[in-house]
């Protein structure tokens, strides 16, 4: 039972701390649209989940510089990692 | 398996549609006998606190709602403990049937089911 978590919005204004409690070791987390802006911040980064990724396009478009936080994948490695996982939640 | 929904509420009932739209939905699945649970966290307990007066806010007083989930056989409503303790909250609700889960046991609860959505 594993789950996908995503973020498609930055924090500034939002208080993902429910959402935290909810992730489990070996869930996934994928940083989509707006929720790439997340990638850097230290709320983020010093939770330091596993299975941490963002979606290159979006981050790149927005000119985000992607460390080593989080792995860059595409949108079809979502479409895989959604078939990977038993549910998915997105961080509202 | 068959499909089971879970909606999980995270906002607080006025200010937002969010809670309206939640409820909305849970009535819409609970009508079409589709396996439905509630899952209250973060600022979504602020909606089964007891007591409240939204007349006085002059908004609609969709709390009122909450009472017909058992005639659509939603009877799995969860809170997370603790999200009332941060808000220094007792567990007093205005509806009943309410279980109060801590941290883990909610999280899992939550993830058994095959839908999430979150409001």
């Amino acid at each position: 039972m594993t789950t996908l978590h995503l973020i498609r919005e930055s924090s500034s204004q939002k208080d993902f701390s429910t959402y935290i409690s909810l992730v489990s070791t070996n869930d996934s987390i994928v940083l989509l649209d707006d929720g790439c802006y997340n990638a850097n911040s230290h709320w983020l980064t010093k939770l330091n989940f596993k299975n941490l990724y963002v979606i290159e396009r979006h981050a790149s478009a927005r000119a985000i510089p992607l460390g080593d936080n989080a792995k860059s994948i595409t949108s079809d490695t979502l479409v895989d990692l959604i078939c990977q996982h038993n549910n998915s939640i997105t961080w509202n | 398996m068959t499909n089971t929904i879970a909606i999980l509420n995270t906002r607080a009932p006025f200010s937002h549609t969010n809670a309206k739209e939640a409820l909305d939905v849970a009535l819409i699945t609970g009508t079409y006998e589709i396996p439905t649970s509630l899952y209250f966290s973060g600022d979504g307990v602020w909606q089964l606190i007891n007591n409240q007066k939204p007349s006085e806010l002059a908004v609609k007083d969709f709390l009122k709602t909450f009472a017909a989930l058992e005639f659509y056989d939603i009877e799995e409503i969860y809170v997370d403990k603790p999200s009332l303790e941060q808000r220094g909250l007792a567990a007093n609700f205005h509806i009943d049937n309410v279980t109060v889960l801590d941290e883990l046991s909610f999280a899992n609860s939550l993830k058994q089911h095959s839908i999430i959505l979150s409001f």
